[in-house]
């Protein structure tokens, strides 16, 4: 009788792994407290920009949906083109303008910094914050530049 | 009698890998430096594209379509706008592939994201040179 008892908890135990590995990996990971890290870390210049680096580029990627547009527009006909520049006329058509006219030259500038890095150059500390400095401020001054030039 | 001398050698060039794997000369990545040597390839020719644009600016933004279609039909631009087309979708897929791997942890969602990335900007980028092609050489 003892041994029947021993062969169920047996069998109990298998269904219950049987389950866990039904559920999958993603409910044993998302059951797991992290600790926090975005929440604590300090903001710094290193860290910001490196990330501006990045959703720069998303904006982009998104942004060229509206670049296909645009050049699909040209070669439909003259009306379609005519609409296309009535939306960028627009409101929304000007921040999505303007927003993506700032992270190219953001990410314009930022890879630059990249390929210097790549090359070897310019990866002390000091360097680092003056090139740093130099991005932000870079990328205001030609992102006003150019949004001057094109009204 | 001197003694018995031990001589000592030892093998620095160890590895385990076969000999397939090192001449292959991949890493845990399994396809090297491709990806991020591709990332810099085609930023390369996107600085000088940048640059010409920037020096066409206002008639690529100009309202008039037969302004625009003419400053297009010219061969140089086209080219140009060919070449950034090819450069700048190719440089946005393995962007976004890249921002993929590192967020999306489920295989499948993971491999289902990449390969709907690189198809859209595969469609994108036809369909722009589709129509830069279209103005070049129609009407």
């Amino acid at each position: 009788m003892f041994a029947i008892d021993e062969h169920l908890k047996y069998l109990y135990i298998i269904n219950l792994n049987i389950n866990n590995q039904k559920q999958g990996y993603a409910m044993l990971n998302s059951n797991r407290p992290l600790s926090p890290h975005l929440q604590i870390y300090k903001p710094q210049m290193t860290s910001i920009l490196s990330i501006m680096h990045r959703i720069t580029g998303v904006a982009l990627a998104l942004g060229a949906v509206f670049v296909t547009l645009y050049i699909f527009s040209a070669a439909t006909s003259a009306e379609c083109f005519a609409h296309f520049q009535i939306f960028r006329a627009s409101i929304i058509g000007q921040i999505i303008l303007f927003g993506w006219m700032f992270s190219f030259i953001y990410h314009f500038l930022s890879g630059i910094r990249h390929l210097k890095w790549d090359s070897g150059c310019g990866i002390e500390m000091k360097s680092v914050y003056r090139s740093g400095w130099i991005l932000i401020f870079g990328a205001i001054f030609l992102t006003l530049l150019l949004w001057v030039a094109i009204k | 009698m001197g003694g018995n001398k031990v001589t000592i050698m030892t093998d620095n060039n160890q590895s385990i890998k076969t000999d397939y794997a090192k001449a292959k000369g991949l890493g845990s990545a399994k396809s090297g430096v491709k990806h991020w040597l591709n990332a810099r390839l085609t930023a390369i020719p996107l600085i000088f594209l940048f640059f010409y644009f920037i020096s066409q600016l206002n008639v690529i933004t100009t309202h008039d379509h037969t302004v625009f279609t003419n400053w297009v039909a010219q061969p140089i631009n086209s080219i140009a706008l060919i070449f950034f087309a090819l450069c700048a979708f190719y440089h946005a897929s393995l962007g976004i592939e890249e921002i993929i791997t590192d967020y999306i942890h489920s295989e499948t969602k993971k491999v289902l994201s990449i390969i709907l990335n690189k198809f859209l900007f595969l469609i994108m980028g036809i369909i722009s040179i589709y129509s830069i092609l279209s103005i070049s050489f129609g009407a």
